[in-house]
């Protein structure tokens, strides 16, 4: 989730209200945030933004902005986003080169000049850049920001795919000039970002009129270029990646925050094949809202003029009653609309949530739980009737305790391929270590302990290629001076019983059992055998720091009801 | 007064008045013969009786041998036997030492130790040659340890102070990384009795009166006539193991059983699951940050699931595409990759099942839930859990509406929370719209997240062939847990020690004894 770090100052500043601390929150239910932290002290203030779709509200101007109801914090129409005098007649441009469209073909950019940008202004420009290009432009790989103080270049501007050695210049923050694949080698941002690039043979930069080098796309801009400063009253900013549509929307954002500061844009031409496109586009998507959805969605009679009212409410550019439905355009700063529907829960926050009366589901159904549940339900019934208290243990664990501390294989086990650490890299495939290891982390809670589980474990088949298997096991633990394979094997065959089945012991020679005191578990239905009892063996016992005579046994449920047999 | 002693009780206090001054526990429990167990057993009866009165004399500390001091022991110090090897061959060079032992790291740490002592230095090419014998409070220290075989464990207070100070520096240098030796403070107790509560005469045993009932004393009826000895009340009686349910799984099943009885029918499914499933089914794009290899837990091998319906997919890839049938939506506009729609994780969200339960022609009107659990990637701390079960579900219905929706959840803060104050937020999930943040107020806690729901969008249900709007909702039943068992740690959900869940257990059973709460 996108959280944005700001004043309550700057928040007020740009709302033109009064946001007093206990209602902030309840306030930021129109943008789907919530306040992270706040120092009453400083006023510093971490808001979590929720809607991973609109990334106008991951910024403070864009959240002040819809507080507002779409109205720009500059108190000027959007209309005048170019300003009111007339733009001259040919706009600035970037040229775009056939040599760059195979590494990131796509650009777009625009000029803002204003009063000064401000502290707070800069401060929020360079956290909007970072949080556009690393959350919304996917670290860079979607979309890339650049912006620039505009006197320190001259359109136009070219932007063009050059050969990594070909090219060299003073990137931000280092003292001496560099080759672009250098630059990947040794600039810190070059590291962070060099996978973007590695596999290209050209790569882009973006150079002004005289050849001067600006920046090289999507890794650092020219130490020539400057730093943007709060006292900077003209900027170039521009935007570089794949897709157009995400290029102007991250334009259109960038210049309606910078509107909110009191900024004026100026247009910039992107010349590329021979089309021409002008940025940024102020006109937001169109969206036919067919009548009849606004009240099947609320579940009640919605009122057309209200409808048009709430939506202009949240900052909707225009909203027209048509014969079929509502035609509605929304603000160019957005691009979140995919479905009608989305304009209906605009309406529905506008109007406010607890506006309406909940009503009950009125269809009546039966409810039911899951066939396995009973089989579930009777083991737990009978092992807590032989006083036996159940475990719960995470499904994720090592491959060691999985496999080496019971003194099994490991091709069985399903690993995690980027596990968050060792301890829980794999998933289990059985039940057998936690008893052991809950046994071994009890050895002062009053004995006799009886211990068992229930649960899902996974197995990893030997077919080719292999597939998993998901199965539903219980297994059982007994712990206590006299211990022995007889005590527990009574209590499995009778519970065996109690399920149906007439059960038996064959041999079975595996570790972690004491051999010729272990078998495998049986019955007349199943060729197969079912599971598993046998004592630890004292080697075993010591591995796991367990000083009592100890018994296991696991079954596999899936075979003794087969129709609950494991999904693949 | 009158009192009902237990036998060991009656020792103890016999013992307890040949020393009207008092005297220290552990001369106590030799002078008695009990083993520690008993002993102490029987001082804290008599200390919550208030016949004793503890003090604590003084605290000593107990020098054992760990485990490498065992070891050291018995094969010799890495020190000496460092030195050892040197005398048998003069040419010895550091490589071939370490190659020569299973734990070089032990080696390079006792090499770099005599180094520093001015023993051992190191010449060109690796060889080693000793420069001095080993020094005086090493070798002295050695001793101490090895005495330790003989006698365990030392007592650090009752050594001279020299001695004291060759262990104590030993232990500095060592007791960090290797754990040579052990130092456990144990507390020296001095008991004395209270006089004014217990005369002599209070102990005596009448041994007329009968002890425990057996089979033989029932049989041949040498009970007539005799009267039995009167237990202690006081005597706290021996805690069983109980056999019971986890105290977890007892909530679940609370959990499901008022699920059920709201007419919800449980779903079950798979662990390991699809991309498609777990996400492109629910219109996550694929590009999405919560696809990320750093917020899902993918398998190693097998990689791809083989079965993935061409038809259900390709109407699902129209949806992401928007491209062909879009059901009126303009979809991600994005490429959809096929590969990735069959890549195997770990179920992330209980919605899985959902979207599952709605590609395999649901009952309609149906209302269905899952218990389901789910993997999240986090590092493991108080608050987050590798592993947790999710309240899932979704309502079938003609006519199914956000008031509706608002409607269930107000069900549910009711049921399922025990809540009357609900409070609902707009939210953001990429497969509901309208999406709602249900909000209740907690007696103690205050307000507090119950879950999430929404309608599903027409891109999920639409191209699962759904037409009847659909409700979906999540609830946060971990939490819920937390709070009815006591629990500041999540990580005791999935506690494999018997106190933790004892604790809980009883936790859970004060928490019904607060009443009207509901789960």
């Amino acid at each position: 989730m996108p959280t944005l770090e700001t004043t309550i100052r700057d928040l007020e500043n740009l709302t033109g209200m009064r946001l007093p601390v206990d209602k902030l929150d309840q306030l930021l239910d129109w943008v789907k945030g919530e306040v992270k932290d706040l120092d009453v002290k400083t006023g510093s203030l971490k808001i979590e933004l929720n809607d991973t779709n609109r990334p106008d509200l991951w910024t403070v101007e864009g959240i002040a902005r819809q507080l507002r109801g779409g109205r720009s914090a500059s108190g000027r129409p959007w209309s005048d986003l170019f300003g009111t005098v007339k733009q001259a007649a040919l706009p600035p441009v970037i040229r775009v080169q056939e040599t760059v469209s195979s590494v990131r073909p796509r650009i777009g950019g625009f000029i803002a000049r204003g009063p000064v940008l401000g502290e707070d202004g800069l401060a929020q420009l360079i956290q909007t850049q970072e949080r556009l290009s690393e959350l919304y432009g996917r670290k860079r790989a979607d979309v890339a920001i650049g912006i620039y103080p505009l006197r320190s270049l001259r359109f136009p501007l070219s932007y063009e795919g050059v050969l990594p050695e070909s090219v060299s210049f003073v990137p931000l923050g280092f003292e001496e000039e560099l080759t672009l694949g250098k630059i990947l080698e040794h600039h810190p941002k070059g590291k962070a970002y060099h996978t973007l690039l590695a596999s290209h043979q050209r790569f882009p930069l973006l150079r002004d009129y005289t050849g001067a080098v600006l920046s090289f796309p999507p890794i650092i801009n020219a130490r020539s270029t400057g730093e943007v400063a709060a006292e900077d009253q003209e900027l170039f900013i521009e935007a570089t990646g794949h897709d157009p549509e995400r290029i102007s929307l991250v334009i259109n954002i960038l210049a309606a925050n910078l509107f909110d500061r009191g900024f004026t844009m100026e247009p910039v031409m992107v010349e590329e094949e021979g089309t021409l496109t002008l940025y940024p586009r102020p006109e937001g998507p169109e969206l036919l809202v067919p009548s009849g959805l606004p009240d099947r969605v609320a579940g009640e009679r919605v009122d057309s003029a209200i409808f048009r009212q709430k939506l202009l409410d949240y900052g909707y550019v225009s909203v027209d009653i048509k014969a079929d439905g509502y035609l509605v355009r929304a603000p160019f700063y957005r691009d979140d609309l995919l479905h009608p529907v989305d304009c209906v829960e605009d309406f529905l926050i506008s109007r406010g949530y607890d506006s309406f009366e909940p009503t009950l589901p009125d269809s009546f159904t039966s409810g039911k739980e899951a066939p396995s549940r009973i089989a579930e339900d009777l083991v737990r019934q009978l092992m807590t009737g032989l006083g036996f208290q159940e475990l719960l243990s995470n499904v994720l664990t090592s491959l060691e305790r999985d496999t080496r501390d019971l003194g099994r294989p490991t091709d069985h086990t399903v690993e995690i391929d980027n596990p968050v650490s060792r301890q829980f890299g794999v998933v289990r495939s059985t039940l057998l270590s936690f008893l052991l290891s809950a046994e071994s982390q009890s050895s002062r809670f009053p004995y006799p302990h009886r211990l068992f589980e229930i649960g899902e474990v996974l197995e990893k088949t030997a077919d080719h290629p292999p597939r998993v298997r998901e199965k539903m096991m219980f297994a059982g633990l007994l712990s206590h001076p006299q211990a022995s394979l007889s005590e527990l094997a009574g209590m499995v065959f009778e519970i065996l019983r109690y399920m149906g089945q007439e059960p038996s012991l064959s041999t079975l020679e595996t570790p972690p059992y004491i051999p010729g005191r272990a078998g495998s578990v049986r019955i007349a239905s199943q060729a197969g055998p079912v599971g598993e009892i046998g004592e630890i063996h004292p080697e075993w016992l010591e591995r796991w720091g367990i000083r009592m005579p100890t018994v296991l046994f696991e079954i596999n449920m899936g075979l003794i009801y087969p129709d609950l047999a494991g999904k693949s | 007064m009158s009192w009902n002693f237990h036998p060991l009780e009656i020792t103890l206090l016999k013992e307890l008045f040949r020393h009207p001054e008092g005297e220290r526990e552990d001369v106590l429990q030799s002078s008695t013969g009990m083993d520690t167990g008993q002993f102490q057993m029987a001082a804290g009866w008599l200390k919550a009786k208030n016949l004793v009165v503890e003090t604590v004399l003084e605290i000593r500390t107990e020098i054992s041998l760990a485990d490498a001091g065992h070891q050291y022991v018995e094969e010799g110090f890495p020190e000496e036997w460092i030195l050892k090897k040197l005398s048998e061959d003069p040419l010895l060079t550091l490589d071939s030492l370490r190659k020569s032992v299973g734990d070089p790291g032990q080696i390079s740490k006792a090499i770099g130790e005599l180094k520093e002592m001015g023993v051992l230095s190191i010449l060109p090419g690796g060889r080693l040659e000793q420069k001095a014998p080993l020094p005086d409070h090493l070798t002295g220290a050695f001793r101490i340890i090895r005495g330790l075989r003989e006698k365990s464990p030392l007592i650090l207070e009752e050594l001279s102070r020299e001695d004291g100070e060759l262990i104590g520096s030993f232990q500095r240098k060592r007791g960090k990384g290797k754990g040579v030796l052990r130092f456990d403070a144990r507390e020296i107790k001095h008991l004395k009795l209270n006089s004014q509560m217990i005369r002599p005469e209070d102990l005596e045993i009448r041994e007329d009166l009968l002890g425990p009932v057996t089979t033989e004393l029932i049989q041949n009826r040498s009970w007539k006539g005799k009267t039995f000895r009167p237990y202690s009340l006081d005597t706290p009686p021996p805690r069983p193991m109980m056999g019971l349910v986890h105290p977890y799984r007892d909530y679940l099943e609370l959990v499901r059983k008022q699920l059920v009885r709201l007419g919800f029918e449980e779903m079950t499914g798979p662990i390991v699951e699809s991309e498609f499933w777990n996400m492109d089914a629910l219109f996550i794009p694929q590009t999405h940050p919560a696809r990320d290899i750093h917020d899902i837990y993918f398998v190693r091998e097998p990689r791809e699931t083989p079965d993935l319906d061409p038809q259900t997919a390709a109407r699902v890839r129209a949806v992401h595409s928007g491209e062909g049938e879009t059901f009126g939506s303009r979809g991600w506009r994005q490429p959809f990759n096929e590969k990735q729609a069959r890549r195997l994780l770990l179920r992330s969200q209980g919605t899985a099942l959902s979207a599952r339960t709605l590609a395999s022609g649901p009952r309609v009107p149906g209302k269905y839930f899952a218990l389901a659990r789910c993997f999240r990637y986090e590092q493991v701390d108080h608050t987050h859990a590798v592993d947790f079960y999710q309240a899932e579900g979704i309502v079938i219905e003609e006519g199914a509406s956000f008031r509706t929706l608002l409607g269930l959840l107000t069900l549910f803060a009711r049921e399922v929370a025990g809540a009357r104050d609900v409070h609902f937020k707009p939210a953001y999930f990429p497969f509901t719209e309208p999406s709602v943040e249900v909000h209740v107020k907690h007696p103690q806690l205050g307000w507090m997240e119950l879950g999430g729901a929404g309608l599903f969008r027409p891109e999920v249900l639409l191209p699962l062939g759904v037409k009847t709007p659909v409700i979906a909702w999540g609830l946060g039943i971990d939490r819920m847990a937390m709070m009815r068992l006591g629990l500041s740690d999540i990580r005791d959900l999935f506690s494999g020690s018997l106190h933790t869940l004892q604790a809980m257990t009883l936790s859970r059973a004060k928490s019904r004894q607060g009443a009207h709460q509901s789960l």
